[in-house]
């Protein structure tokens, strides 16, 4: 049975009014980020310099990718090492363990942040990377976990079996038989992970407050269009590009990679 | 967001449960022996590094949420232990429960709305070959990156009394209905609903296009032959078959939704007047602006009780039982993977 | 499971949580006289650190250089913050491990309460004895900086703070605007009502007025409500005076004038909207003819076009965010020294300058005529008494409590005496904590 021309054309009509609604605010911003300051008509970076040069975000954005890369890297190590004994040993307490990291999926940051103001600031780790860096492995423990634990868990049998005949340990077979065969689901996990560390905007609010130069780009966008400098929209709209772009660059580069591993490994 | 229990394999070392194999027994310590020799001690130095960081920055400080949420505590001073006052404050006090009422009307906003327009969508495309899959599927995932700071700044622009929206609406005569949308008390908590169903909305069609890709055209084919429309196919077909794929749509969009401390906090702040406060926001300014770090210990404690056992409901009610799709499928033969 | 467990852990033999903190108040040097040069020097090279609201940005360009040349053994690191940020987050670096020394605070309970309360901040009274503060002509002026020593009310007791800023509300105006409406510039609110259906009639929006942030139209409120009724009895219920009431005749017609304003249309539309930073930039290039407000908007505004109309018959004003010494700090001498100089003539005329009130008004002259006219109006609410403070310093959260209940009433969605309850309530539960 076919299906009727006039539908397919209604459906991608639909969704390409769906594409547009999805890119609409963020193409506005960046037409309004180029008008002229004055409203000549013109088109102007004069809002992009200003919120350069004004709103800090060349050091912020710095801030941002070290932070980001940081946690990144140390918690796909540390999943990857969790992750392939949860899946591949008999770890003690190992139900416990997936109990506790499925709660911490969910968990609202709300319940963490009072407590860990405090505990950093004993540290003397308040309005430093360490503040931004340490919980936020510790936030992204869970999602990497049980994501590297479904991938190892998925891996055949035989190949491992095989390797530890060939008197292989443990330890060797992860670096010398899993983890080449693990490409695809790291990258997914660190983009995942990056986009969230990226953008993460409650924590840096609370545990960075003073340090300007520690300050991440969405808590430099926050002051910077709730001080007195919103009045001028072009400069706020500026500012806003300038911190969604290098998420969007990256984007346009793994989206693809991005997407489906993240479609198949949610329902995994 | 391997949310969903992976009852997974247990990889190389699958082991028999100790039960079935102890047949001689002395009484039940050798099988705990067993149980316990067939553990492996030193696969803990693998999980230890990540269990050290998820104990000391997230489970230790939820324990110290716990004991604040029993105390009266300015931060500052020695507290006072009140029992359960900040608990029972969390549902007496107007204010908080109308910021847990304004958090259950975002629900709809943020998680049914986005799954119901979702699905209709995917329904849709389910029934014909998609053109330039990929592109709309990235398109349509952009709102999902973008920092919620980002998403606040272009839709306070968008909404703003001389924005976008208002120019429209006066462009085609509907110059009445203009307002400053996010300043006004009427349509603040709604304005707030929408964006939150915008960032979702991608999110939940690019998961259901995931789960609709991977459903065998045969099925479809059968159904149609049986005679089925379109609205019984959506229903005996797309629907039954993307169960996992709404499950993690709602427990993802469920979680924002109750969070939401980002979007309110750069766009209304609670505002106008307490028309847009949710929970986390009074959990921000107890905490930070008014010394009460005991209430807003408990109400975050509220907030996490809520989440979990919103998303265990979630899981519960969509757990897959028996597979619907083999009633159309042929035994043993898988869904072909459709390559995008 | 893991989380009783680590409760278990966290709380120990659940004591109490914060106990032995809050006492690192050490041991103070006295101040008999003005600190001399020698005495910082013997400091040798410190860091003198700071934390300010962005708005002292102009006056510190000033102070600072001249205060490090005459201290050269002494450098000085200001971090600048917006005043929402710098209130939400001071009092948690002031009982941090390594506090600012000097730092601003806010008058009330939410956070200079706080840092008496938990002694984070020294007692001034000796530095004001020494510098001839409390005889000067900015003496009245230090009474909210004073505290009872444990914090909970203010208003007389010793003295934590200093602010060498004062604020005044009024009636800002387009001069322009106004000529061309024919009328003549307000001098009360009197005045100023009988304008208002004039230049809603000729099509302009009479009113600029950004409240997203809540505070904006509670102080339109306040200078409304101080021409009601006596100044006193509303200083009384901000200090927390145990028998007073915010249900009063002179609020509920305040009340009702605000919500008949706002039906009007004189604020425009969508206010809730705008923040006060939006208002004033929009106001300063030319939208709407009044702007209802603190002294510290006129920064934004161009002398030239503007006016500022005092309130003879009343207005809220008082000192702005007072600056207060950490009690753990190293470098007290030179903290003090520099509490001093804001606290000059000189100084007084540089805060003219930039576009605010200097405390020490002795010898200091405006500049162009809205300075001048901002000034005489400072010395006129001083003289009339009138000088009531804010009511947010009176309960920590009293301003979302007290802006968002009005920002209802403007609305039409909640009545005066609604409000006026709600308010006192919050009040209520407020000094029943203390």
């Amino acid at each position: 049975m076919r299906i009727a021309r006039s539908e397919s054309v209604a459906t991608h009509a639909l969704l390409v009014l769906a594409a547009i609604v999805a890119v609409f605010p963020l193409v506005s911003i960046v037409v309004s980020s180029l008008h002229g300051v004055a409203g000549s008509g013109g088109v102007s970076f004069a809002g992009y310099s200003t919120a350069w040069t004004q709103g800090r975000f060349g050091s912020a954005l710095l801030s941002s990718a070290l932070v980001a890369v940081t946690v990144v890297v140390v918690t796909v190590v540390l999943a990857a090492l969790a992750g392939y004994a949860l899946a591949t040993m008999r770890v003690p307490g190992a139900r416990l363990i997936v109990a506790l990291l499925l709660v911490g999926l969910v968990l609202p940051y709300e319940v963490t942040v009072l407590p860990l103001y405090e505990l950093l600031t004993g540290w003397h780790l308040v309005d430093t990377y360490g503040a931004l860096i340490l919980p936020q492995i510790a936030l992204s423990i869970p999602l990497g976990v049980l994501w590297m634990r479904s991938f190892f868990a998925a891996v055949p049998v035989e190949l491992l079996e095989a390797a530890r005949i060939d008197g292989t340990s443990r330890l060797q077979s992860l670096r010398l038989v899993v983890l080449p065969i693990a490409g695809p689901a790291l990258t997914t996990l660190s983009t995942v992970l990056f986009l969230f560390t990226w953008n993460e905007f409650l924590l840096a609010l609370i545990l960075v407050p003073d340090n300007a130069s520690v300050q991440t780009v969405p808590l430099a966008l926050s002051f910077f269009s709730g001080a007195a400098r919103s009045s001028d929209p072009a400069v706020t709209a500026a500012a806003a590009v300038l911190v969604a772009l290098p998420v969007l660059l990256a984007y346009v580069f793994l989206q693809r990679r991005l997407i489906s591993g993240l479609t198949e490994g949610a329902v995994k | 967001m391997t949310t969903t229990a992976t009852t997974a394999k247990q990889g190389a070392t699958a082991p028999t449960p100790p039960a079935a194999r102890t047949g001689r027994t002395f009484g039940r310590r050798p099988s705990l022996r067993s149980y316990l020799a067939s553990l492996s001690w030193s696969s803990l130095l693998y999980v230890a590094p990540a269990l050290a960081f998820f104990a000391v920055f997230v489970l230790y400080p939820i324990g110290i949420s716990v004991w604040y949420s029993f105390y009266a505590y300015d931060g500052l001073t020695q507290g006072t232990p009140v029992g359960w006052d900040n608990y029972t404050a969390v549902f007496t006090d107007s204010l908080l429960r109308a910021a847990l009422l304004h958090s259950l009307v975002l629900l709809f906003f943020y998680a049914v709305l986005p799954v119901c327009v979702g699905l209709l969508l995917a329904g849709a495309m389910s029934r014909i070959r998609v053109y330039g899959l990929t592109v709309f599927r990235a398109v349509l995932f952009v709102p999902q990156i973008l920092s919620s700071v980002v998403v606040a700044v272009a839709w306070r622009n968008l909404l703003a009394v001389d924005g976008p929206v208002n120019t429209v609406l006066k462009a085609v005569g509907l110059g009445r209905f203009t307002t400053s949308w996010l300043g006004d008390f009427d349509t603040a908590l709604p304005s707030i609903g929408v964006i939150g169903a915008w960032v979702e909305y991608g999110l939940c069609m690019v998961l259901f296009l995931s789960g609709i890709v991977a459903i065998d055209r045969s099925t479809y084919e059968a159904a149609r032959l049986d005679g089925a429309g379109p609205v019984r196919e959506f229903f005996a077909i797309t629907l039954p078959a993307l169960r996992p794929q709404i499950s993690i749509a709602l427990i993802l969009t469920v979680t924002f939704a109750l969070r939401n401390f980002d979007l309110i906090w750069n766009t209304t702040r609670g505002g106008p007047g307490t028309t847009t406060t949710v929970p986390s926001l009074y959990v921000y300014q107890d905490a930070f602006q008014n010394r009460m770090l005991g209430r807003a210990s408990a109400l975050a404690i509220v907030l996490t009780v809520v989440i979990l056992a919103v998303v265990t409901l979630v899981q519960l009610a969509l757990r897959e039982r028996e597979h619907p799709l083999r009633r159309f499928t042929r035994p043993g033969r898988p869904g072909r993977k459709v390559q995008s | 499971m893991a989380i009783t467990l680590a409760t278990l852990l966290a709380c120990a033999a659940c004591s109490p949580p914060g106990a032995g903190k809050g006492t690192s108040a050490g041991g103070t040097v006295a101040i008999t006289d003005p600190v001399t040069v020698q005495q910082v020097a013997d400091l040798g090279d410190v860091t003198l650190r700071m934390w300010a609201d962005q708005a002292e940005k102009p006056l510190m360009k000033s102070v600072v250089p001249a205060f490090e040349k005459k201290y050269p053994n002494v450098k000085v690191d200001i971090t600048y913050k917006s005043f929402d940020d710098l209130i939400a987050t001071v009092v948690n670096a002031a009982s941090g491990t390594n506090p600012p020394d000097l730092f601003q605070g806010n008058i009330g309970y939410a956070v200079d309460g706080a840092l008496v309360k938990a002694k984070l901040v020294r007692p001034l009274d000796d530095v004001a004895a020494a510098y001839g503060w409390i005889t000067g002509t900015g003496a009245s002026t230090l009474a909210p900086a004073r505290w009872n020593g444990s914090g909970t009310a203010f208003g007389s007791g010793n003295l934590y703070g200093m602010s060498p800023i004062s604020e005044v509300q009024g009636i800002y105006y387009n001069k322009a605007q106004l000529k061309e409406l024919g009328l003549k510039p307000p001098r009360s609110f009197a005045d100023l009502e009988k304008d208002l259906p004039a230049v809603k009639e000729a099509g302009e929006q009479p009113i600029m007025l950004g409240n997203s942030d809540q505070y904006a139209a509670t102080h339109i409120f306040s200078d409304l409500a101080v021409t009601e009724q006596t100044p006193a009895s509303i200083r009384d219920w901000i200090g927390g005076k145990a028998g007073t009431t915010f249900v009063t005749e002179g609020n509920a017609k305040a009340a009702e004038t605000m919500a008949d304003w706002a039906k009007k249309g004189y604020f425009g539309s969508g206010y809730d909207g705008l923040s006060n930073e939006d208002a004033i930039s929009r106001f300063a290039k030319g939208s709407g003819v009044f702007f209802v407000g603190g002294s510290w908007n006129g920064a934004m505004l161009d002398p030239a076009k503007f006016g500022f109309g005092a309130l003879t018959t009343g207005g809220a004003g008082a000192t702005a965010s007072p600056w207060h010494i950490s009690a753990s700090s190293k470098n007290t001498p030179a903290a003090v020294a520099f509490l001093a100089a804001l606290h000059t003539p000189k100084a007084g005329q540089v805060i003219l300058d930039t576009g605010r009130l200097p405390v020490v008004t002795d010898g200091v002259k405006g500049t162009n005529s809205l300075q001048t006219q901002t000034l005489d109006a400072l010395k006129g609410t001083i003289a009339a008494g009138t000088q009531v403070g804010y009511y947010d310093w009176t309960a920590s959260d009293m301003l979302n409590v007290m802006g968002g209940k009005l920002q209802e009433v403007m609305a039409g969605r909640a009545g005066d005496t609604q409000f006026m309850k709600a308010v006192q309530a919050s009040w209520l539960k407020a000094r029943q904590t203390r």
